[in-house]
């Protein structure tokens, strides 16, 4: 499968890029060891 | 191949298909060494979250091994010419590449259907600059906006789609006819 001859070029800008916000648990931050 | 091309703007994304492996970055039987030589790729490729995210599952091109990024973007590179340049170029294969039919990308899935990881397609927004071309585009930036998961359990198809933010479904695998290896005429022997 290919996508054939390429025929325009195009400079998309938009005004928010769609990117899904992860819903995962934020990673576990290390405990601050006191001095 | 043309060295320049008419040049459009747009405000507004486009919408194309593809299809992507389900893997983790670090398998979780890999043995002690190939722990160590993988996190150690990892630092090597800028990949500075957490441990634990290697072993999550992700989104991984087909044909090369870039995992794709949780919550940002992914940008196209280029390795493939001698002297790097910006991706996509128009005299080159680069750039994310997606398709404008869903059923070029079912063809595909089926073709994946045995290589060993779940394989997902759906839409991928792109953006930046893009190159369009008859059947698709190549495009510099990229995200994907749902999936569909063949060969995969549905807790692992939740995984993949709270990862990325998106709606995500288990699906069979597509049926596509697979095209003869050999075309045969009447008389012809194998």
């Amino acid at each position: 499968v290919d996508i054939g001859d390429p025929v325009r070029e195009i400079e998309i800008v938009p005004d928010e890029e769609p990117i899904g916000v992860p819903e995962e648990a934020p990673a576990v931050e290390p405990e601050e060891i006191p001095a | 191949v043309p060295d320049e091309l008419e040049l459009a703007f747009s405000p507004e994304v486009l919408v194309g298909w593809r299809v992507w492996r389900v893997a983790r970055p670090i398998d979780r039987e890999a043995t002690a060494l190939e722990l160590a030589a993988a996190l150690l790729a990892a630092e090597r490729r800028g990949d500075f979250g957490s441990v634990e995210d290697l072993f999550r599952l992700r989104l991984r091109s087909l044909t090369e091994p870039t995992f794709w990024p949780v919550g940002s973007r992914l940008e196209a590179s280029c390795h493939a010419a001698a002297q790097e340049h910006e991706a996509p170029c128009v005299g080159c294969e680069c750039g994310i590449w997606a398709f404008r039919s869903s059923a070029a990308v079912e063809a595909t899935v089926a073709a994946y259907r045995y290589c060993g990881t779940p394989i997902a397609f759906g839409r991928v927004a792109l953006w930046g600059r893009v190159i369009e071309h008859e059947r698709g585009w190549r495009g510099a930036l990229a995200a994907p906006l749902d999936l569909f998961v063949c060969g995969s359990s549905a807790a692992a198809t939740s995984e993949v789609a709270a990862a990325y933010g998106v709606e995500a479904s288990a699906v069979p695998w597509p049926q596509v006819d697979p095209e003869p290896l050999v075309e045969r005429g009447p008389g012809q022997v194998a």
